[in-house]
């Protein structure tokens, strides 16, 4: 469909665009890029404003300043009905009395499309999105899943540049939400289009997208692939939003953090910071382990969680550390609460990350 | 039958007895004498179809009159309504409710004070004419302003007005945003919106503020002849006159039937018609 | 402000205005001295009030208004409560025919309702007087009730009564200490907005009630006859009476569109 031949130019640009609700600031000054071909989620809690980010690239608000730049042309001012962009709306927005066929094929017919060619589009986005079968029954006879796919087909058959998604799978059961999200992501790769999705939930963003943008406050915290953002939060915020982590208040004196015993390098200003590790990074024994980091402490519960065991830790240091070992680790130790357990980690597994 | 039914259901029972003995029975009843003849005002029983005859016959012109006035006092308030509760829905922001709330005020009360209040501004040396030559812009007063099938026209908007604006605006609410935006997303422009996806999903609200003040225009009496003046006879003031000034209930019964089965028929009429001129409209 | 909102803003004003100010000149004239209702207005004056309360019709027409709304209200609540809890307990399809049945005689032109009533009275050899007035007013006001109480019943939330049961407590006690306080509101609610529309009742009053007055016939009498000033205070009062007791009862039903 559209060529993914690497163009020079980002195909949408964001820059200093903020928005106020009356005395709200619900963006702060935001910039953001995104090209051709991209899965971008717009990931935060409630609140955050990526949803009225998201209303803002889609023309649905106007942005008290900033510019939006979709595809070289400056499109700020433009109608949602003038942009190179397609919503799918939360709540999927369907037209309750037209049948499928009828929803899908609404943007053609307002764009004046023939008749005939029209129909040969509609059934050929249809079969796609694998609709074929409830061409003709209303929206309130089928499933969210399948009302999902209607909502989609509805969106791309008008070819957009953008295809803008507002928290899709949010309505959806966690098994079909799994599917759902297994079938975007296929939908984007077989299309070749951009799309920007908005949710709150940070295990659908690492699945969907190949960026994410963490928003809070009406800001953007941090930008970049899902393994950067895991791998490497920018501060307390982002490593509590994604993942489940360890966040460990510390202070910094002369690029040194200490925690109990440990010593931690991180070059930096003085001040108060914390110190971020994946509970999966955490290794639990009887015995003090040589070498790394590493503290003392008491095991405060355990708690089996299917897939792994969840272990909870008090340290010397008086912080609470969470250890996630698979089921037959650490059986002896699971099953004793209260007994003296040293825990450490690797050295490049921890990082000490700014406080938000 | 549990006897928590049963008890509920005997509960319900004074009502119901209510409506039969005070609604059902004299409404048949009526419907009995309307066959029936006068003869020195006193009700010979009959089973003659002569007063429907004179009815369809001799009023006629009348019942046309009637129905077409009605009619247009129908479509005129239903409009209204309807705009005025779109500029709530859509347009109106955090003042909706209070401009929902100032229409509706006056919902409930003063239906003479009403007519007696139009009738006061309209007349020759009513305010809106005092107004008018005032600013210059007449040099007479405007004569036909009230005692006229106009006046009639403007009192019953006016009085209909929030009765049609309830139903109208409970079904705008019903109206989810997500589908208009979406409609909007796709390239349709306002007007489109309103044939395409909002008014199909009105239909039941619109057709209920329709008939409503279509059947209480049709038989109204008090506002024609408050302010109607000679011209503006409807058939409610005939059936009026048949009963209380000539005594004539059986005539005034099958006028009243007549008038009752014409408007059903119309109203009938427009809910058919609804779906078909809004499909007729599609892109 | 573009011009599309500045239209919709013009629109919107221009509404209200159309609505409310007829009724508010028929109060601005009754506090003026000019006799004619014209303008200017004149001094302000309360001689139309005095007037009217000094007329033995407007206190005939008063006390009967008073007990007729009285009773009706009364009777309305009873009675459409009665109905409501009873069309609570049937299935979906019969309690929606039954709300609909009990609802006919407000959809139906009052006029051809006055007829009937008339004439039964008239074949029944019934006497006319407030005591063929309550019973007829009753049709009209009772399914406001009963639609209001119904729709808070079928809103309940069912855990309510469950969690009131599994306490211990009786029928009587659930309904007396459970779902009366919380229909409270809209019951009171609905009982004004059907004394509300009694009070203001015209025609099938004046075909029911013989020889005797209430405001509402009274006004009509004013009309017929003279031009008597002291209508516009009587308005006023009307208008006062009815649209206060609706809007209090449109604010306890919170009755949001």
């Amino acid at each position: 469909m559209i060529s993914s031949t690497s163009q020079q130019r980002p195909l949408l640009q964001l820059s200093g665009v903020a928005k106020n609700f009356g005395s709200q600031i619900a963006l702060h000054p935001v910039d953001l890029t995104v090209d051709q071909g991209d899965f971008l989620a717009l990931l935060g809690p409630s609140g955050c404003g990526k949803t009225t980010l998201l209303r803002i690239i889609g023309g649905f608000l106007t942005p008290d300043s900033g510019r939006v730049i979709i595809d070289g042309s400056d499109a700020t001012a433009l109608q949602p009905d003038r942009r190179q962009t397609n919503m799918v709306f939360q709540g999927y927005g369907l037209f309750p009395h037209m049948t499928v066929r009828e929803n899908v094929a609404y943007g053609l017919r307002i764009a004046r499309y023939p008749a005939d060619k029209c129909m040969k589009e509609v059934g050929a986005m249809l079969e796609m999105m694998r609709i074929s079968a409830f061409a003709d029954r209303l929206p309130a006879a089928l499933s969210g899943g399948q009302q999902q796919r209607v909502a989609l087909a509805r969106a791309l058959i008008m070819k957009p540049r953008v295809l803008l998604l507002d928290e899709p799978l949010a309505a959806l059961d966690l098994q079909l939400r799994k599917t759902m999200q297994t079938e975007l992501r296929n939908l984007h790769r077989e299309i070749g289009g951009t799309f920007i999705c908005v949710t709150h939930d940070q295990e659908e963003a690492i699945a969907l997208a190949n960026r994410i943008a963490v928003m809070n406050a009406g800001r953007i915290v941090q930008e970049g692939s899902p393994k950067d953002i895991y791998q490497r939060p920018r501060d307390t915020f982002v490593a509590g939003f994604i993942g489940d982590s360890n966040i460990i208040a510390l202070e910094r004196r002369s690029g040194e953090c200490r925690l109990g015993s440990t010593i931690i390098h991180s070059p930096g200003p003085d001040g108060r910071v914390a110190m971020m590790i994946r509970p999966s990074d955490v290794q639990i024994q009887e015995t003090r382990p040589v070498g790394d980091y590493c503290l003392s402490g008491q095991l405060e519960d355990a708690v089996f969680m299917g897939d792994y065991t969840k272990l909870i830790v008090s340290t010397e240091t008086g912080d609470t550390l969470t250890a996630r070992t698979s089921r037959n680790e650490c059986e002896s130790i699971a099953n004793t609460p209260g007994k003296r357990v040293y825990v450490s980690w690797a050295r490049d597994s921890c990082q000490i990350v700014e406080q938000a | 039958m549990s006897r928590q039914r049963t008890l509920s259901l005997v509960g319900a029972a004074p009502s119901y007895l209510v409506w039969l003995a005070f609604f059902l029975a004299p409404m048949a009843y009526l419907f009995v004498v309307s066959f029936w003849r006068v003869r020195q005002y006193r009700l010979i029983s009959d089973a003659s179809f002569d007063n429907y005859i004179l009815a369809a016959g001799e009023y006629r012109h009348a019942i046309i009159f009637t129905i077409a006035l009605a009619g247009l006092v129908g479509i005129i308030t239903t409009v209204f309504a309807f705009a005025l509760a779109y500029l709530i829905r859509f347009h109106a922001g955090r003042y909706g409710d209070l401009l929902l709330f100032a229409a509706m005020i006056t919902l409930f009360g003063g239906y003479l004070v009403k007519i007696y209040a139009w009738k006061v501004l309209l007349g020759s040396d009513g305010v809106i004419n005092q107004a008018l030559l005032s600013t210059g812009l007449i040099a007479q007063p405007i004569s036909w302003l009230l005692y006229s099938p106009i006046a009639v026209v403007i009192t019953l908007v006016h009085f209909l007005l929030p009765y049609a604006l309830l139903p109208i605006n409970a079904a705008l609410r019903g109206v989810g945003d997500a589908a208009v935006e979406a409609a909007r997303d796709l390239g349709a422009r306002p007007i489109r919106i309103l044939i395409d996806v909002i008014l199909p999903q009105c239909e039941r609200g619109v057709l209920t503020a329709f008939a409503l003040s279509f059947f209480v225009s049709a038989g109204d009496y008090v506002t024609p002849q408050l302010v109607g003046g000679p011209e503006t006879f409807m058939v409610g003031n005939f059936i009026q006159s048949q009963f209380v000034n000539r005594m004539n209930s059986p005539v005034g019964a099958a006028l009243a039937f007549v008038t009752l089965g014409i408007t059903i028929v119309v109203v009938f009429l427009a809910s058919f018609a609804y779906r078909r001129v809004l499909k007729a409209c599609a892109p | 402000m573009s011009l599309r909102a500045s239209c919709w803003t013009a629109f919107g004003i221009l509404s209200v205005a159309f609505l409310i100010a007829p009724l508010v000149l028929v109060v601005a004239f009754s506090f003026g001295e000019n006799p004619h209702a014209t303008l200017p207005f004149g001094t302000p004056s309360l001689q139309w009030y005095v007037k009217l309360f000094n007329s033995r019709d407007f206190w005939d027409a008063l006390t009967n208004s008073a007990i007729l709304t009285a009773c009706v209200g009364l009777l309305s609540a009873l009675l459409g409560m009665g109905a409501a809890f009873g069309l609570s307990s049937l299935s979906q399809r019969l309690s929606d025919m039954g709300v609909q049945l009990i609802s006919l005689p407000v959809v139906l032109p009052p006029l051809v309702l006055a007829l009937a009533l008339a004439t039964a009275f008239s074949s029944a050899r019934i006497p006319l007087g407030l005591g063929t007035v309550i019973p007829s007013h009753l049709v009209f006001t009772q399914p406001f009730v009963i639609l209001v109480i119904y729709a808070r019943l079928t809103a309940f939330d069912r855990s309510l009564f469950d969690s009131a049961r599994d306490l211990g407590a009786s029928s009587f006690q659930i309904f007396r200490t459970v779902t009366l306080p919380l229909i409270a509101p809209s019951l009171i609610g609905a009982t004004l907005l059907a004394m509300a529309i009694s009070l203001d009742d015209f025609v099938i009053t004046f075909f029911t009630i013989g020889g005797g007055m209430t405001l509402p016939t009274l006004i009509w009498g004013m009309l017929r006859t003279s031009l008597d000033p002291s209508i516009n205070a009587l308005g006023t009062l009307v208008l006062i009476l009815t649209l206060g007791l609706s809007v209090v009862a449109l604010k306890l039903t919170s009755y949001k569109g």
